[in-house]
């Protein structure tokens, strides 16, 4: 499993492939945004539950 | 915003385009020039998770993990991974500009060519889309 990803990383490193796919990009982007935009929404309610079992701790 | 972060941006902002040119042309980019931003990327976020700004770095660290799948699923080169996480450490703004750039270059190439699996050169258009937010940074300086 851990030599699996070891390769898989030493592929995605050493490759010079600088090619990107439209529909791919795209998807990319709209999962970026939506993520974002659930941060936005929600990302302060998170901070404070962390806060407060940070100072629970 | 300091001159010396300026200075930086425009240093990148020249690296980029050299990386664009060479990915316009061949489809490929060096790994000489790749790595060291890779590498220089996640240096400056270990050292801001280390030091300060937690949850700017945690923001860009979702990012990253979602550009790593993708690109270890092959929905990405290699070459746009290691640009793309150098530019989320080293300026973040530039890597969110760069991603929306791409995508939307992604849908303007499948409406143009009528082909969704249709490829292009991504590090070309990080490399506008850089070349764009430093051009916003330098006038908001310049007029505020």
């Amino acid at each position: 499993m851990f030599n699996s990803v070891f390769k898989a990383f030493k592929k995605l490193i050493l490759s010079k492939r600088g090619d990107d796919y439209g529909e791919k990009a795209v998807i990319l982007v709209l999962v970026v945004l939506a993520g974002v935009g659930a941060f936005a929404m929600f990302g302060g309610k998170v901070v404070e539950l962390i806060t407060s079992a940070a100072s629970g701790i | 915003m300091l001159w010396s972060d300026v200075l930086i941006h425009f240093a990148l902002v020249i690296i980029l385009t050299w990386m664009g040119i060479q990915d316009r042309r061949t489809r490929e980019v060096s790994n000489v020039l790749t790595i060291p931003m890779l590498a220089g990327g996640v240096v400056v976020m270990i050292i801001q998770l280390i030091a300060r700004d937690h949850l700017a770095v945690v923001g860009s660290i979702l990012i990253i993990a979602v550009l790593t799948f993708a690109a270890l699923r092959g929905w990405m080169g290699g070459a746009d991974w290691k640009v793309l996480v150098g530019l989320f450490g080293l300026w973040p703004l530039a890597g969110f500009v760069s991603l929306a750039g791409a995508g939307l270059f992604g849908a303007g190439a499948i409406l143009w060519t009528r082909d969704r699996h249709v490829s292009f050169p991504a590090i070309y258009v990080f490399a506008v889309a850089s070349l764009l937010t430093f051009s916003a940074e330098v006038s908001i300086i310049a007029f505020s």
